[in-house]
Formats: structure tokens, sequence, C-alpha cells
């Protein structure tokens, strides 16, 4: 054959299941022969990940050797000494299986305070049936007791979807706003002096500290912001509240945002910083949606609707007007970069 | 280039295998075809290959769907001529609950006897020969000189077994039988 044709996905998965299942450690030239294997496609990497994880995951079968010792396999089941062993292995395997699904639960009943690092986005099932998720670079401590559940958002912005219970108000302190609801969704993001409610389910109650009687209520699709200036100014913007909490899928909305906003919400996000050079570029809209953990999808996408110039380094990854461009009329007042 | 360390196998095994089956039907629901999905499934394992710790992932279902969710949206960005529709569409799938509910804990440990009516049901060869090797963990020289074949072939029927019972378990109508394998495209035609 001259030339191989572009393996189908089978057929890496076909390769992977027998580099999988080699006993290990492989040989010298199984060791080699592997590598060799791995370098010559990136998608082999993740088809062998997947088939030594189904290895590995069948290893619960074990704690069938009891039960299916009664055909083709019987002869040895007796005098393998290994066999015991064996079935103690499966009987712990088969115990973390389901205690697996608790886990995530069980995480926030003993830790006081979680957070994310830079470009992190977390999903925090709560004890009392409640799920915050953490934007980047946020924080919060959780208090849960019998007759109250108190978040304090220390940094950042939280989404919270809170269960239902009159007997347990859920209450949120961020710096000098407070919010509570009894079964909703909002999110809470700390700004400077204070804090901004966007509300997506029911209805939330929202003061400041110390001057609960200019309290007000939200109500879905409602947003405000909590701090030290008089009564609160509220919004109805069900559309932009949406938008804005796209991060919760780990997306960035650029509803008409100019390119300048997109780059400081990526700079959110992200270590390697987006810097737009030209200030004309700077201006432009953009309509819709990115991964906040992709710069570089989201450049090239600019680059593309723009004409521009892309220079990346380790730390930033500078737009400009291509040069010879910058008198050209042709290049479109708006961009649609989806 | 290295196998994934193996920690990150087990934790594949034990915590992101076994909602393959729901990220699949998922990217269906935005009628993706057959080989859009499988390849964005394996671009996502190649994604889990790189990582180096997976203790910031707190619920590895909705990691799962997320990374799946990222590479549709890369992809439909490179076709150059989008379907607005289609971005739409992955666009209001919802991750619906990343908590697994009460049911999926239950349906984890029912997966064992669901898991024997798979073995039970692999051809014969194939059958005995996973058994011994996985269950009993017999050594492969010592399954080839009790089946009087070559260790290559033990190896193959291994690998065969592991093939149709990862597909069962992940396939969209959670079929108890093993699936015949198929191939497509060139090989199909040349056959």
């Amino acid at each position: 054959m001259a030339s191989m044709p572009i393996e189908t996905s089978e057929q890496i998965e076909q390769a992977a299941s027998v580099w999988a299942v080699k006993e290990r450690p492989l040989s010298q030239a199984d060791e080699t022969a592997l590598r060799d294997w791995l370098a010559g496609d990136p998608r082999r990497r993740g088809a062998l990940l997947r088939a030594e994880a189904g290895w590995s995951a069948l290893s619960r079968a074990k704690a069938l050797g009891t039960c299916s010792g009664d055909r083709g396999a019987a002869p040895l089941t007796k005098t393998s000494p290994l066999s015991r062993r064996h079935f103690m292995m499966a009987g712990a395997g088969a115990g973390g299986l389901a205690a697996a699904g608790l886990a995530g639960v069980l995480i926030v009943r003993h830790q006081a305070e979680t957070g994310t690092r830079m470009g992190e986005i977390r999903r925090l099932p709560m004890s009392d049936g409640s799920i915050a998720a953490i934007n980047t670079e946020s924080s919060i401590k959780v208090d849960m007791t019998d007759t109250q559940r108190r978040i304090e958002l220390v940094k950042g912005e939280v989404w919270f979807k809170v269960a239902k219970n009159k007997q347990r108000p859920f209450v949120v302190t961020a710096g000098v706003a407070r919010v509570q609801a009894v079964g909703t969704a909002f999110s809470v993001k700390r700004r400077d002096g204070g804090a901004e409610i966007l509300v997506t389910e029911g209805t939330v109650k929202a003061w400041m500290d110390g001057a609960d009687q200019t309290a007000v209520l939200l109500h879905a699709g409602d947003r405000t912001f909590i701090g030290d200036k008089a009564s609160p100014k509220i919004d109805h913007a069900p559309e932009a509240i949406d938008s804005e909490l796209a991060w919760r899928e780990g997306q960035i909305a650029l509803n008409g945002k100019t390119l300048a906003e997109a780059a400081a919400e990526y700079n959110r996000y992200n270590q390697i910083k987006i810097v737009i050079e030209d200030s004309s570029l700077a201006d432009e809209r953009l309509l819709g949606r990115f991964s906040t953990d992709d710069p570089d999808a989201f450049s090239g996408a600019v680059a593309q609707a723009f004409n521009a110039d892309i220079k990346r380094t380790d730390k930033a990854i500078f737009i400009s007007l291509k040069k010879s461009d910058i008198d050209n009329t042709e290049r479109p007042t708006s961009g649609i970069v989806n | 280039m290295e196998s994934a360390p193996r920690h990150i196998v087990e934790w594949v095994g034990s915590q992101i295998l076994p909602h393959e089956r729901d990220v699949r039907a998922w990217l269906r629901r935005a009628r993706m075809s057959h080989e859009d999905v499988e390849d964005i499934l394996q671009e996502a394992y190649c994604k889990m290959a790189e990582l180096a710790t997976i203790d910031h992932i707190t619920s590895p279902r909705g990691y799962f769907f997320t990374v799946a969710k990222n590479i549709a949206f890369m992809r439909l960005r490179r076709a150059r001529i989008v379907r607005i529709e289609s971005v739409d569409e992955i666009d209001r799938l919802d991750i619906a609950s990343d908590a697994p509910s009460p049911e999926q804990i239950t349906a984890a440990r029912s997966e064992l006897s669901r898991l024997k009516r798979l073995i039970d049901a692999l051809p014969e060869r194939c059958r005995r020969i996973f058994e011994m090797r996985r269950i009993q963990g017999v050594a492969q020289k010592e399954i080839a000189r009790v089946m009087g074949v070559t260790e290559t072939i033990v190896e193959n029927e291994t690998a065969k077994a592991l093939r149709l019972i990862m597909r069962s378990m992940a396939a969209e109508d959670g079929g108890s039988h093993p699936q015949k394998e198929f191939k497509r495209g060139v090989d199909a035609h040349r056959n």
C-alpha cells in the first residue's frame, strides 16, 4: 500500500483495546512499539486511555468469580491460589463504586471553605440539596446548621440553585450585601463596595447589612447592585442575565460586547492574556459564545472575522490590524464570529 | 509519548466511563452524526489523557459533559461555514444535573449483574479467555497452554471481549447483549 488511509475511530479503538489488555509490564520491544503507535496519531492516546480505563473498571468483574465458577473457567478456579485474594479486592471495588456517587455531597459537609483557581469553574452539590456553580477565582464559606444555611461569598462570583426549605433560610453574605432565598436560583458577584445580584428563578430578598428596611424583592430576570448607595435600582433583563451566566456552562457569551470587553472577560479566566493593540479593533462588537478556557480559538475566530494579525507569546496573545489593511475599507463593521 | 498515569486511568474507569452513555445520547440529540459523536468522545479522552491531576474536578460527570460540549463547539467553529442551528442546539442542551441522581447510584449497583449477563453473552472462546484473564487473573501464557492457542490469540480475544463489553455498556439503548462488531468505510467495501 502506497499511502495509509485515515484511520476511523473504530480502527483506533480496536488497536487501543489490544494495547490495553497486554500483560504489564510490557516487554522492551512492546514498550517501543506502543510509544511509536501513540506518536502516530494524537487521537490514539485518548483511545488508549478509554480502553485502559475500561479494562481497569472491569476489575469489578472479579466479584463475579464466586458466582460464575459454574462454566468454562471452573477447572482453574479451584487450583488458582489467587482467587481468594481477587475476591476480596473485588469487594473493595464494588463498595468504592457505590460510594463514588456520594463523594461530591460528602466533600461539602466536611469542608467549610471552597474555591476555584483562575480558569476553573466548579459545580458544587451541597449537603442540603442545593447546588453552587463557582466561577473563576472565587471562594465561598459554607455553614450549614439545622436552622440556617449561611454562605459567605469571600470573593468572586457564584450562582446558587437553592433547594426549597422554609425552615432553613438560605442567606448569602457578600461584603455589605445580604441575599436571602427560599427556593430559587440566583447569582452573586462581588464588586467594589458591594455585590451584583442576578435572579434566574423564583424570588430573593436583598438588602445592605444594617439597612434591612431598604430590602428589595427581586424576581426571575431581575438584576440589581447592593452597595453603599441608597435604594437599589432594579433592572429587568432576563436575556442579559442568561448571557452573563454563560460561564456556568464554561462559556463566555459575547452578545454585543466590544472586543475590548470580551478580552477583559477572557483575561478573568486565563493566564495567557489577550491584548488588543488597535483601538479601532477594540470597539468592534461581537456575537457568539466561546469556551472560557480557549483564548486561542477565540482570537483565531476574531482574526478571521476582522482579518487581523495574531502574535502569540508565552504570556499573551496580541491582536492587531494587518498593516496593509489599515487603509482598507473592506473590513466589516460588525463581526459575527459564531 | 506515554500512556496516561495509573491514577487517571482508574479515575476515568470508575468516574467517567459510567457516564459515556449519557454523553453520547446527549450529543446525538444535537443531531450530530455517529462519526462526529465518536470523534468528539475520542477527543475528550485525549484531553483527559493530558490531565496531570484530577483534584480540582468535583463532578466528573459535569466535567465530561463540559469537555464534550467544548469540543463540539470547537469543531463547529472549525467547520468554517457553521450551521447556526447546531451552535444553538448544543447551546440549549442543558448539562442537566451533574450530580448523579439516586436512580443512577442504584444503577451502579445493579451494573454488576448486567456485566455478568454481558460476559455470558460473549462468543464462547472469547468468554472463556476473558473470564480466565480478568476474573481469575490467570497468566496469558497459561491460558494459551490450556486453550491450545497462541498468546497473540489470547490477547486478541481478550481485547475483543473488552471492546464488546464497553460498547454494550455505553450503547444508547442500554442493550444488555453485546453488539456485533461492525466495520465501516473502506474495509467494509473491500471485504
